[in-house]
């Protein structure tokens, strides 16, 4: 699946909103590596900083700090004009294809207009590129013709890749694609990017907050909290490897029905609210501390190094080695 | 209070025959012979995918639907007939004996009021506490929903809390009346996984503690699975399932419900190359159309699905299938997985 060198590389990546005292990091020393043809994806609640994090990756925001090597090349340091030239090699899929497509267009139009845009093709060759990628993503190239109200949320979205798709980009990023989809729908929509993965070679990074469904897709999972990286893993096994407390609580939510009919039978008590809410304020040590079970001292001073626990598993916990592999938290 | 003779005295609510239809131009029917009931401490799980008529449902029964639906069959709450109601029985109803909690908790609380003064006010309306009286049970409502330093909290506005906290406070107000029938429309959809599970434990709790009936609408399997009694499934605006919520999520006998579970992936156990996905999506007006409505999608479709649509048929023991195939022991998984049936 992969080749030597990385498509992708970021080191110590960070973003910064509002200025002086009141300047918040909204994302905070993230680094990691991408290879070709590898799905990386990304979870963590609402607010952590996972479309920020990307979008900076993308330079559709400019980073406070970091580097980005897209196949070698520094992206923090292009021109406007340089970066222009090098979009149609990195896309962007978006939560909800209603608002992300331009309803007076037609499909086809919509499909277009980015080939014409990067100068890759016109005429009868766009249209047979337009035709190409129709077909690629199951749709009939009658809908060429048709405008964005006539297709159902799925049928949206695979419009939505389609357009992605089109320019022949190298990364794609896919941020919450099936969030606004129904349960029905989003399996197809996931097997759609498994196979157009496969087809053309795609290298992904992968938002979502389901996380079955991103170990799913994704060869390795990053789990980010507050801004920063806690824990990166293979995704085969990580119920049993997840080393991070964070991790560990996000595992022990996710609810099938199977295991929610299981955990009723246990006493029923109303637990506290105080407990979950997100810190205000990034204090000096670990951001997970209110939350964690496991906290001490150095928790409360010392940020956590992202350590290595063996090839491609790192974890950003002072007592990682300590807490034993997959207990719960 | 008219009580018809012979009624079940637990029933809190029972539809019978619901029909509704919008009116734009021509009408589209949107739910279409709808029956169902539920009893006193008895918590239904309503799914079914989105646009399917879920919360089209939940509206009928509190009278909040725009005035081009057209609506036709039986609303009986607590043995009374909500669509024979006047305007000034249905305010006491709303927020009163039937209560309603949204996805979006912001889009339902005032941003202008504290919490604290939204309880009261409900509390004033239904109940005749007042003053200093309807504070103090503000502040035992939201202690009871969880919500910490509630002597303080009853003070903040809206913005100032978590969406986790806002849809706590918006279930402090919802069960403040002492509500005989809660209706709950995707509490959890718009939270966070770990706050999610909270919210359903604590209307779980709630329950057993309030003994009221719970009207739980929701597209997520596995959040029904955590608060049901008994479920429902809605497939293009008709019930296709219905039964104990347990022996209905582990053993479907719908080829809809089977499909819903199985699309779900799993975060243990091994990876598959694909989800199993249902096919196609659900076309508008297809409540009208001939023959079983899942039929354009139906991996287990025979000749005549698509020409004579099935009735919802009693298979025992409390359950019942919209499907031709679901004779006593038919079951979609099994069939799937080639066993004999
Ligand atoms: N005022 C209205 N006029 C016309 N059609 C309507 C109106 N309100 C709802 N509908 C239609 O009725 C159908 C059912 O809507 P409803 O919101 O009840 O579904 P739902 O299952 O709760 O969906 P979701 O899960 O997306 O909220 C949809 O097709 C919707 O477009
Ligand atoms: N333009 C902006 N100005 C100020 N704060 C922002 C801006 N964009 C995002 N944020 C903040 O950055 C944090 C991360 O946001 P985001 O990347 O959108 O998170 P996610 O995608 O994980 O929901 C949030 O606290 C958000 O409010
Ligand atoms: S570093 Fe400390 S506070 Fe942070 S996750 Fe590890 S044990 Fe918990
Ligand atoms: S009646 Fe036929 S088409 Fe409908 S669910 Fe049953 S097998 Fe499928
Ligand atoms: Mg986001
Ligand atoms: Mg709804």
């Amino acid at each position: 699946m992969t080749d030597a060198s990385p498509l992708v590389s970021v080191s110590d990546l960070s973003v910064e909103f509002g200025g002086g005292r009141r300047a918040f990091r909204a994302v905070d020393g993230v680094s990691f590596e991408l290879m070709r043809g590898e799905t990386l994806g990304v979870i963590g609640e609402s607010g952590c900083g996972k479309s920020t994090l990307v979008r900076a990756v993308l330079q559709l925001l400019r980073p406070a700090g970091g580097s980005v090597l897209f196949k070698g090349r520094e992206l923090t340091r292009l021109g406007g004009r340089e970066l222009r030239r090098m979009r149609h090699q990195m896309q962007m899929i978006f939560q909800d294809p209603r608002s992300s497509l331009d309803p007076r267009w037609s499909v086809g139009k919509t499909l277009r207009e980015p080939l014409a845009v990067h100068g890759i093709a016109s005429g009868r060759e766009a249209d047979r590129l337009v035709d190409e990628m129709l077909e690629a993503v199951a749709l009939p190239s009658s809908a060429g013709t048709r405008y964005p109200h006539e297709f159902s949320g799925g049928q949206l979205q695979r419009i939505a890749i389609a357009r992605a798709l089109v320019v022949k980009p190298e990364l794609v990023v896919c941020d919450e694609p099936t969030a606004s989809l129904d349960v029905s729908v989003q399996a197809q929509v996931v097997n759609l990017l498994s196979e157009l993965q496969e087809r053309f070679g795609l290298t992904y990074i992968f938002i979502s907050h389901d996380l079955a469904i991103v170990r799913h897709l994704a060869h390795r999972v990053m789990i980010m909290y507050f801004g920063r990286v806690a824990e990166i893993l293979p995704s085969e096994d990580i119920a049993p490897a997840a080393r991070h407390p964070y991790t560990r609580t996000l595992l022990s939510a996710v609810r099938d029905p199977a295991s929610a009919i299981q955990r009723r039978a246990r006493t029923l008590d109303i637990a506290p609210a105080e407990a979950l809410e997100l810190p205000l304020l990034q204090p000096d040590g670990c951001y997970y501390q209110m939350r964690c079970a496991h906290a001490e001292a150095r928790c409360r001073s010392v940020t956590p190094t992202l350590d290595e626990v063996e090839a491609s598993h790192s974890v950003a916990c002072h007592r990682w080695r300590s807490l034993a592999q997959g207990t719960a938290a | 209070m008219k009580q018809p003779y012979g009624i079940d005295r637990d029933e809190v609510l029972a539809l019978e025959d619901l029909s509704v239809g919008f009116v734009h131009g021509g009408t589209s029917t949107v739910l279409a012979h709808v029956s169902l009931s539920i009893r006193r401490g008895e918590t239904l799980g309503l799914v079914g995918e989105s646009g399917c008529g879920k919360s089209t449902l939940g509206r009928a029964v509190m009278r909040l639907l725009p005035s081009n639906a057209a609506v036709d069959g039986e609303i009986r709450l607590l043995g009374r007939d909500v669509r024979a109601m006047d305007d000034r029985e249905i305010r006491r109803l709303r927020g009163g004996s039937v209560a309603m909690i949204f996805q979006n908790p912001m889009s339902a609380l005032n941003p202008v009021l504290t919490i604290g003064r939204q309880i009261t006010e409900a509390l004033e309306t239904h109940t005749g506490l007042r003053g200093r009286a309807a504070t103090a049970r503000a502040v035992e409502l939201l202690h009871l929903v969880g919500i910490g330093r509630p002597v303080d909290r009853v003070h903040d506005y809206p913005h100032q809390l978590s969406g986790g906290m806002r849809q706590r406070a918006m279930i402090a107000m919802a069960v403040s009346c002492d509500p005989k029938l809660l209706i709950a429309d995707e509490p959890t959809t718009a939270l966070d996984v770990t706050v999610q599970t909270q919210i359903l434990d604590l209307l779980a709790a709630l329950q057993e503690k309030l003994s009221m009936a719970i009207l739980f609408i929701s597209h997520d399997m596995a959040a029904v699975a955590s608060v049901a009694d008994r479920v429902a499934v809605m497939y293009a605006g008709r019930i296709v399932e219905q039964g104990q919520a347990t022996a209905l999520l582990l053993d479907p006998a719908h080829p809809y419900t089977s499909g819903l579970l199985n699309s779900v992936p799993s975060v243990d156990g091994a990876k598959l190359a694909r989800l199993q996905a249902i096919p196609g999506n659900v076309s508008a007006g297809s409540a009208e159309a001939a023959g079983c409505s899942f039929h354009p999608r139906c991996r287990f479709a025979v000749t005549g699905c698509d020409a004579e649509a099935p009735p919802l048929a009693d298979i025992g023991d409390g359950r019942a299938s919209r499907c031709w195939l679901a004779t006593e022991d038919w079951r979609p998984d099994a069939a799937a997985r080639g066993l004999a049936t």
